[in-house]
């Protein structure tokens, strides 16, 4: 997979960079409206990342530039401005997503995947993690070809732990991508712990290996290693 | 003096002890004039007749004049000796058997010598009339001090209205102003009267100069949110980073966690600030008709998986639609921010019980009591514990997006139930 990450936030460039590279994806970057414009014409991206306020330009007219060229290139805005007019303009440009800043890490990198699939494999793609096979048009998951029956936000939980494998995951950041910014105002940490414990328990029951470690007080690490 | 009173009663007050005060001076300087008026009067009168009667003794003249003797006591006496007597004049009190009181009198003894013999003469001039007088004339005097005195505040009452009106005005002024609106400025009205003239100046430059401060506070807190945001995200990032290094020990990342578990709080607090910030500029300015059922539905079906974990037993009671002009966004925040908060307060196996109304919905959960007092409910920062999950301002925002909509929020907690209630307020329902 080939990502072009625009961004003029240099520190934060790197983090993105060093992440999803961890990820097994191409990772290139620009830092400012006329590189990225340069980049998005010479090369061919599957997923770009665009900052929408930019040294000397603004991520709008690259996200038009692309239409222009008939891109295939997925689109993820990353923007500051957490305002419903950018969002509405963003996605009426033709944008596949958009992610307020600040985010998480696993969570870009849970969104560059979900429009990946939805762009290369019109969704129609199997991920298989050992012997866990997920199907994410059926949303249906498989332990050695056994059906496991989940609740969505159950799904939702092992999806994003498996797009972010061997990657630690605070509990701030999991309860972000599960429930975006609804649940601020409740205890949602213990509510996690709920859906986590009911996951681990059908894994188990499933015979599955115990990949989901606790990191106590920090969050949890999806890994076989 | 504690107790407060109004202007007028205060100056009404002092207007009686000092008009007492004047009156008791002013009652004896008349009485002492009047009274010496008439002594001499009297005095005068006793001379008139004791030289009318010299002259009768001693034969110039024969007729006692028609105004004379009428009421008065004469006494002649014949003295042997030929003393010559000093004419005296005195006060006496004599025992009236007639009227059966004592009677004041006013006396003059003198001597008047015939050509044979010389007299001694005593006029006594009763003094109840000049007492009738005095008495007459010292009960008008106190009429008609009673009458200017009332007069006089009820001028005053009058007058006090319309002296004081452009005063009265500039005070609703003041109170009607509010920091954060767009016309803090107070402006003053033209008044002839010069101390209301300079009392209306000097709030206009105070509350220019309030504004300005205001401004740059706000500014400031604004710009201080704002460039919080780029340095909070890159180490929120780096932290985030520095988790994923494998060769950590477990107590390092624990220590990385929790700084991180507290950049995303602060990059939360910023957030929030800003977005309280947006609602004060009406950056959500746009209305539609919300109908506030629909967006409750929305969220207890949102929030439905924490109410069933909490065993929270939910009661919608809906009266009418509850119909609002207010931003869609705002609407929404109000609505998750309340019913967070009511979940996240509750106690396990308590209860959420929402009432819509036609002019407003009432939101009561119970819980614990509240570990600050009721009207500091909506403060920003106020809580019961300190939690890295929560902002503090949730509830200062919906303080914030009910006054910028119009709509009045109060807040109640009584013995396990907090209730929350938001309504129009009367005014624009009538």
């Amino acid at each position: 997979m080939k990502i072009l990450i625009i961004e003029d936030e240099t520190a934060l460039l790197q983090d993105i960079r060093k992440y999803l590279e961890g990820e097994n994806m191409v990772v290139e970057t620009a830092s400012d409206f006329p590189e990225a414009r340069k980049k998005i014409i010479d090369y061919e991206y599957d997923c770009i990342v665009v900052d929408i306020n930019l040294p000397k330009g603004s991520g709008f007219d690259l996200i038009k530039e692309l239409k222009i060229t008939r891109s295939n290139a997925g689109i993820l805005i990353i923007s500051a401005r957490n305002s419903l007019d950018d969002k509405l303009k963003g996605l009426n440009l033709g944008s596949d997503d958009y992610l307020v800043k600040p985010f998480h890490l696993s969570e870009l990198n849970a969104r560059i995947n979900a429009i990946l699939r939805r762009r290369l494999f019109e969704g129609n793609l199997v991920t298989h993690f050992n012997e866990l096979t997920i199907d994410h048009r059926a949303l249906s998951v498989k332990v050695s070809d056994h059906p496991l029956s989940l609740t969505p936000k159950e799904f939702d939980l092992l999806n994003y732990f498996i797009i972010n494998k061997n990657k630690v995951l605070t509990q701030s950041g999991i309860v972000e991508h599960l429930w975006n910014d609804e649940l601020e105002f409740v205890d949602s940490y213990t509510f996690l712990y709920t859906h986590i414990r009911n996951l681990r328990k059908k894994l188990q029951d499933a015979g599955a290996g115990n990949y989901l470690k606790s990191i106590y007080s920090v969050g949890y690490i999806w890994t076989d290693q | 003096m504690d107790r407060s009173v109004k202007l007028f009663s205060r100056s009404t007050r002092y207007y009686f002890l000092s008009f007492f005060i004047f009156l008791l001076i002013s009652a004896y300087i008349f009485y002492y004039l009047i009274n010496h008026r008439l002594n001499e009067e009297v005095d005068e009168q006793l001379n008139t007749e004791m030289i009318h009667i010299q002259r009768i003794v001693s034969g110039f003249d024969s007729v006692v004049p028609k105004s004379m003797l009428l009421n008065d006591a004469l006494t002649i006496r014949r003295v042997n000796m030929k003393v010559r007597l000093q004419t005296i004049l005195f006060d006496t009190v004599m025992w009236d058997d007639v009227e059966r009181e004592s009677i004041p009198y006013r006396v003059i003894r003198f001597s008047a010598e015939s050509e044979k013999d010389p007299y001694i003469v005593t006029i006594k001039k009763s003094k109840l009339e000049t007492i009738d007088l005095i008495y007459s004339i010292f009960i008008s005097f106190l009429f008609l001090y009673a009458f200017l005195v009332a007069m006089l505040l009820l001028t005053n009452l009058l007058l006090n209205k319309s002296l004081w009106a452009p005063f009265l005005k500039t005070i609703n002024k003041i109170k009607s102003l509010r920091l954060g609106d767009q016309d803090v400025v107070f402006l003053p009205e033209k008044t002839s009267v010069i101390e209301f003239e300079e009392l209306n100046s000097a709030l206009f430059e105070m509350t220019l100069r309030i504004k300005s401060e205001y401004g740059r506070m706000k500014e400031f807190s604004e710009n201080a949110a704002h460039e919080l945001q780029t340095p909070v995200t890159i180490i929120r990032t780096k932290l985030e980073s520095i988790l994923q290094n494998r060769d950590l020990d477990e107590n390092t990342v624990s220590l990385v966690g929790q700084a991180l578990e507290n950049a995303i709080r602060l990059s939360r607090i910023t957030q929030t600030l800003l977005l309280l910030t947006k609602i004060e500029h009406d950056q959500y300015g746009q209305k539609e008709e919300v109908n506030f059922s629909l967006v409750i539905e929305k969220y207890l079906s949102l929030y439905n998986d924490l109410i069933t974990d909490a065993k929270l037993e939910l009661n919608v009671i809906k009266e009418e639609e509850f119909r609002f002009g207010i931003n869609p966004i705002l609407a929404s925040m109000l609505i998750s921010n309340l019913l967070g908060n009511a979940i996240h307060h509750n106690t396990p196996n308590g209860f959420l019980r929402i009432q819509i109304y036609r002019d407003g919905f009432e939101i009561v959960n119970s819980g614990e009591p509240p570990a600050f007092p009721p009207e500091e409910m909506f403060t920003r920062f106020i809580k019961g514990s300190y939690s890295s999950e929560h902002t503090g301002l949730g509830l200062a925002l919906v303080k914030e997006i009910s006054v910028k909509s119009g709509l009045e929020v109060s807040y109640t907690y009584n013995s396990g139930r907090h209730s929350f209630k938001l309504f129009v307020p009367s005014k624009t329902t009538i």
